[in-house]
């Protein structure tokens, strides 16, 4: 176990933003929701697998809905923390950590919230190892991890428990139904898992990645050293593309946000032309008009000069910008991860190729 | 407590079509698996309000969605039924209480059907009341909500397995919206249990023998019919209503929109009514009525549309061009003509700008006369 500062947090919430590919909820609400705990005197833990007790059970709490511009989002109030409670009241048992769902600027920090409001770990570790948008997105749903019984609760004061579903993919229509009819935003706790079956399934030091993205990135701006190359080096991965934002489209369709970037090289991509199709999270991208990377390897657009991560739709015309890649996970490498998490599934008939086959 | 025997089980399904105002969901397939039923051996018992005792628990089975033609039915009965038990019995689980007996959600040819067939199943009674006192459309209409009572905690069920139990819901507003939106994504049909209440707070809220009014509304239909009489004056004298309008059907659209079936019904006037014009616009039930272009009767009170040979109810989606038919009406319970019944349930709930006048009122300012 160890305990997170301001900084660490920071770090955290920024690394957490890259990893989010453009979805994970505002990197700015998250920031300010940790900032009032901690001026609060709420204390962050961050939990090693094993450092909980096999025996542990575990939740997952997150806010669900689509992501608007900066400052768009009403307030949401504690509604993570009241399904998380509602779930353990159900379940007559106390949670004693809590795991992130996914990684993002306001899905993780959502997780931290609830673990320091109830003064619980995070744990190390999350099920997605990036941002994603659909529930079934998840190494729950591909390693069979039941959903149910799940809470939920909405900003209105409405809490209901989803104690049996069809599947993942139903759980996800439900949710989604729910938050479109509460201003697109409700809590959420799912997953109930008792440590010993968790730590068979999740991705691992994912948070500790994110702390280390976010790190270095920090770290080259002080020295003025260049902040992307910092961030891809510090994840494996790949500069994708250099450019300027020409075009940029989007909509709020059925809960998620779908939108479509278009960028013109500059400096060494001079002359090239780049696009990003998103939904919530950035899905394939296409360079020169040839398929370039998918899902579930992750795509981050940052700005060039700073590295900070822009989350969908802040991707403003004319924003200079750095697109990266980063391999996912392998637990997402395997045929039902790819089905789950491929291409197909967002509707581009393109094969899965893993990023560094591409451009390793 | 007694037991219903097939002639009286089908004049309640009768009597409840008529005052589920064209809605209250199609009767037809109620009273077929009721039938059914009783070839089977299953026993129907009605208990009287006073019968429940003050410690028992009640709660209400009904399906929410829209109301369907007779050639649409895109599903059994039976899934509403089993839809129905799922979350009664999810319902109970979570209350770790055992239910004395259902009691219909309105008095609707579907809604009585449904709670009997639940009870019927469970080896309890239904109880002569039910949460209205006449059909409705969404959840937020029913008298303990007038009285501020809680809907919650409630249990839905979906066909495809999914459970759920909305544990407390801001308002009955958002109970419905919630229930609605779970609705549209199980073919616009959903199994729920709500109003688990207490025996003794359950007697203080709710009128009694609104089944028995119901059932007395369909045994006098039917003695008219086999013994010559005029079943629509049958049912006005048993109803203590009026005589609206009577003609032929000659425009009746409608759609299904987010879950209800939303339509308006044009009536071209016959006999005593010739030259004159009738329309009806409803949200499932019968809502609003204008006699040649002004309005005639609004909710609370009943408007009920007829088959002026049988008088029976037609449902509104089987309400067709050409049709010949009797538009009869009558009184709200009173405690929909209360301040707040009103605002739940007025005209201006469904968007018309009017105040509601009671379907008497407007009787004595010249409806009278038209008859």
């Amino acid at each position: 176990m160890r305990s997170l500062g301001a900084i660490e947090l920071e770090d955290i919430l920024i690394g957490c933003t890259i990893l989010g590919t453009g979805g994970g909820g505002s990197l700015s609400e998250g920031q300010r929701l940790i900032k009032g705990l901690i001026e609060k005197g709420e204390e962050f833990t961050l939990g090693k697998l094993e450092d909980l007790d096999p025996k542990a059970l575990i939740g997952s709490p997150y806010y669900c809905g689509s992501i608007s511009p900066e400052g768009g989002k009403e307030e949401s109030g504690e509604v993570a923390l009241k399904a998380f409670e509602a779930l353990e009241d159900y379940l007559s048992e106390e949670f004693k950590g809590v795991i992130a769902a996914e990684l993002g600027g306001f899905a993780t920090a959502g997780a931290l919230a609830v673990a320091a409001e109830r003064g619980l770990p995070l744990l190390d570790a999350d099920a997605a190892g990036r941002a994603a948008p659909d529930l079934q997105c998840s190494i729950f749903y591909v390693m069979g991890i039941p959903i149910a019984p799940m809470a939920v609760a909405s900003p209105m004061g409405d809490v209901m428990i989803v104690k049996q579903v069809q599947d993942d993919r139903r759980a996800e229509e439900i949710i989604r139904r729910i938050a479109v009819i509460s201003g697109n935003m409700v809590g959420v706790c799912d997953h109930p898992t008792r440590m010993e079956m968790l730590q068979e399934v999740v991705i691992p030091n994912t948070i500790s990645l994110a702390e280390k993205v976010g790190r270095v990135r920090r770290k080259a701006m002080e020295k003025e050293d260049n902040p992307c190359k910092a961030v891809t080096e510090a994840g494996n991965g790949y500069l994708l593309f250099q450019g300027l934002v020409t075009a940029h489209n989007w909509k709020v369709e059925e809960g998620f946000t779908v939108g479509q970037i278009k960028l013109t090289g500059i400096d060494e991509c001079k002359g090239e032309e780049y696009t990003i199709w998103y939904k919530n999270e950035n899905i394939i991208s296409w360079y020169n008009g040839e398929v370039d990377v998918t899902v579930p390897d992750l795509i981050s657009i940052l700005e060039k000069d700073t590295g900070m991560p822009i989350t969908n739709p802040n991707c403003d015309k004319g924003k200079r910008v750095s697109v990266i890649g980063f391999p996912a996970s392998e637990q997402w490498r395997t045929p039902d991860g790819i089905t789950a998490f491929g291409p197909k599934f967002f509707g581009h008939d393109v094969e899965y190729v893993p990023i560094e086959r591409r451009r390793g | 407590m007694r037991t219903l025997n097939k002639q009286e089980l089908e004049d309640l399904i009768r009597g409840c079509a008529i005052l589920g105002t064209g809605g209250g969901g199609n009767p037809k397939p109620g009273l077929a698996a009721i039938q059914a039923d009783l070839q089977e051996g299953r026993v129907f018992k009605l208990a009287k309000l006073e019968e429940v005792p003050d410690a028992a628990w009640v709660a209400t089975p009904s399906i929410f969605g829209g109301v369907f033609p007779d050639e649409g039915i895109g599903r059994a009965f039976q899934d509403d039924v089993s839809e129905c038990l799922k979350a009664f019995e999810t319902l109970e689980d979570y209350l770790g209480k055992r239910f004395f007996a259902a009691f219909p959600a309105e008095i609707g040819g579907a809604a009585a059907a449904e709670a009997l067939a639940v009870a019927t199943r469970r080896g309890i009674p239904i109880i002569d009341a039910d949460a209205v006192g006449r059909a409705v459309p969404e959840l937020q209409h029913s008298m303990f909500n007038v009285q501020h009572m809680p809907s919650t905690p409630l249990a839905v069920a979906t066909t495809r397995g999914d459970i759920i139990i909305l544990k407390e819901v801001a308002d009955d507003l958002r109970g419905e919206a919630i229930i609605r939106a779970l609705a549209a994504i199980n073919g616009n049909n959903i199994g729920v249990v709500s109003h688990p209440l207490e025996g003794r707070s359950f007697k203080k809220s709710i009128i009694a023998g609104t089944l028995s009014k119901a059932m007395a509304i369909g045994t006098a239909v039917r003695q008219a019919c086999s013994s010559g009489t005029d079943p629509v004056e049958a049912v006005i004298a048993a109803q203590r209503g009026y005589l609206l309008f009577k003609g032929k059907v000659v425009q009746a659209g409608w759609k299904i929109d987010e879950g209800f079936t939303i339509g308006d019904l044009s009536i071209r006037g016959q006999g005593d009514y010739l030259d004159h014009r009738y329309r009806i616009w409803y949200k499932n039930e019968n809502i609003i009525s204008w006699f040649d272009d002004q309005p005639d009767v609004t909710v609370p009170d009943l408007i009920c549309v007829l088959d002026p040979k049988t008088g029976e109810a037609i449902t509104n989606p089987n309400c067709k061009k050409g049709m010949d038919v009797v538009v009869t009406g009558c009184p709200a319970p009173s405690i929909w003509r209360s301040p707040r019944g009103l605002e739940l349930f007025g005209p201006r709930h469904f968007g018309y700008l009017m105040d509601y006048r009671k379907i008497e009122e407007n009787r004595r300012l010249g409806g009278a006369d038209r008859n």
